[in-house]
């Protein structure tokens, strides 16, 4: 029973790479499982850093698929329960590393991702730990080494051990969308390109295809246009727009079912209605309006 | 199927250049007069402070220690070694006391008198602790006290500077002479690595941390190579 909460409670919390993933799985077309693309070496190298009870480090921009990584590396070591990942972004100050290892067996490997978040104790915590055994190997993930805060015990063991990522290229890009569709004439190259260029990294671009994909199923076409892609991008910039006000350029509060500016606009404060200089209640919900916001 | 890795190839079954302090329980390299002197000195009454970098063997040290006195002619477990990065915010030295005894000093909650305690990284202890160790010290609960630190000027107030007294050891790196043995302890006569290319490797980082990590990289190349021995090339490839 312990065993099977601690499963789920890994499933929901622990890997957020599987989180990030299980998105695709909401329409019909882009799949959770595809094979590893372009990352056989650094494959090769985290499975020996791990194997060789070191500590490794992987560097790469966001999106780059760092966490995509470890979740392949997860999947090496499935059903054994020798691996314990954890995103520290996710759990913040919580995150005590001696109590998630605690009556786990020893030599455990640890993934560790986002550790720019880390703090000083568990710095020292993951020292002790594999210094004495209980922890094997250690994996850690982030965007920036230099803003990562570790304490020189682990720097001199981690020494040399950094792997810089690079993002994929293009054409390694669209081959790892084509191996999420089943049939991969959906998206055809044309709008893969063109939707390609528009992206920064790996992430957007699988984001965007798969909003893609939901909007032709929602439509009910079966091949996807240039003009689709279109809408795909138009949709985020339009929504990243409305946040703003048009009047005085302010961010926008969210209140009620609608968008307000807090200077420019006279809203119920309850339920977001605008209302007239001349009311005395809200016309919505008959909340009594204060003199100072009239 | 399990992949092989470079030294499972080569007929090891662990990684044979570990970092992790004393895997293989092999006996110690370098630093031979002060290991020798903290061997003599930890018998006696007295408190004993340890100093040096990164990765120069402090804890390997210890954990050797603690072998070597639980094996011992003390018959009983005489050493209590405690980590102060362990994450508790203040020690607890009564139940490492009563701890360290057997079962029914443990049932009934007695403290054992007359161990010897090792505090590693004891730069992180806080101010209580230290005071305390005095008054375990001085009660006779602990005969002597090992403090292992990476820092060889911390103010311990002074009390404990006046007991420590000259028992101030620091760890230094290895010799060439030490490095060639420490690594044949570790991997036999095999003709793979000759002694001049480990004095190369040492040469170029003398830290006994990075030493390792050296030689495990050196190798690993040399042997993706599939060269028969490792070559200056290796060693150029790897460390520039």
């Amino acid at each position: 029973m312990i065993s099977l909460i601690r499963f789920v409670r890994r499933e929901k919390i622990g890997l957020s790479g599987e989180i990030e993933m299980e998105q695709f799985n909401n329409f019909e077309y882009l799949k959770n499982d595809s094979d590893l693309i372009g990352r056989d070496e650094e494959m090769k190298e985290i499975l020996y850093r791990i194997a060789s009870g070191n500590m490794l480090l992987i560097e790469g921009e966001k999106g780059v698929g760092k966490s995509a990584l470890l979740k392949y590396a997860i999947d090496n070591f499935k059903g054994k329960g020798k691996v314990v990942y954890v995103d520290v972004g996710t759990f913040g100050k919580r995150l005590d590393i001696a109590k998630l290892l605690k009556g786990r067996p020893k030599e455990m490997v640890l993934l560790v991702d986002n550790i720019q978040l880390l703090s000083e104790s568990n710095n020292k915590k993951i020292k002790y730990f594999y210094d004495q055994d209980y922890i094997k190997s250690v994996v850690f993930t982030t965007a920036d080494y230099s803003a990562v805060n570790f304490t020189d015990a682990i720097r001199s063991r981690i020494g040399r051990n950094i792997m810089k990522l690079d993002s994929l290229d293009q054409d390694q890009a669209l081959e790892i969308v084509k191996g999420k569709l089943d049939y991969d004439f959906v998206i055809p190259d044309s709008v893969l390109d063109w939707l390609y260029k528009k992206t920064d990294n790996l992430k957007m671009f699988l984001a965007n295809c798969d909003l893609l994909c939901g909007h032709l199923r929602r439509e009910g076409e079966g091949v996807a246009k240039e003009s689709d892609a279109v809408k795909i991008l138009r949709k985020d910039l339009e929504g990243d727009e409305i946040e703003v006000c048009l009047e005085c350029n302010r961010k926008l509060v969210y209140v009620g079912k609608s968008w307000r500016c807090e200077s420019c606009d006279k809203y119920c404060k309850g339920c977001g209605v605008l209302y007239d200089d001349d009311d005395v209640k809200c016309p919505e919900c008959g909340a009594e309006i204060e003199e100072e916001s009239r | 199927m399990k992949k092989l890795t470079w030294y499972n190839e080569m007929g090891f079954y662990n990684n044979p250049f570990s970092i992790k302090p004393a895997v293989f329980h092999n006996e110690l390299f370098g630093n031979a007069s002060a290991i020798s002197m903290v061997t003599k000195k930890i018998e006696k009454p007295g408190i004993i402070f340890i100093s040096g970098e990164f990765g120069t063997g402090k804890t390997t040290v210890l954990k050797k220690l603690v072998g070597k006195f639980r094996a011992g002619r003390f018959g009983k477990k005489k050493i209590i070694y405690y980590n102060c990065n362990q994450g508790e915010r203040s020690i607890n030295y009564d139940k490492l006391l009563i701890g360290a005894g057997g079962f029914f000093r443990r049932l009934f909650g007695i403290r054992r008198k007359e161990m010897i305690i090792f505090l590693d990284e004891m730069q992180d202890m806080n101010q209580k602790d230290l005071d305390q160790v005095k008054k375990y010290y001085d009660d006779g609960f602990f005969k002597s006290v090992v403090f292992v630190s990476k820092y060889d000027d911390l103010d311990l107030g002074e009390d404990l500077e006046y007991l420590i007294g000259k028992n101030k050891f620091k760890l230094g790196n290895m010799t060439k002479p030490e490095a060639v043995k420490m690594v044949r302890e570790r991997i036999g006569n095999l003709k793979f690595v000759s002694d001049s290319m480990i004095v190369k490797i040492f040469e170029k980082d003398k830290n006994s941390r990075s030493f390792l990590k050296n030689c495990e990289d050196v190798c690993r190349v040399a042997f993706e190579d599939e060269s028969s021995e490792v070559l200056d090339d290796h060693v150029l490839k790897v460390l520039g």
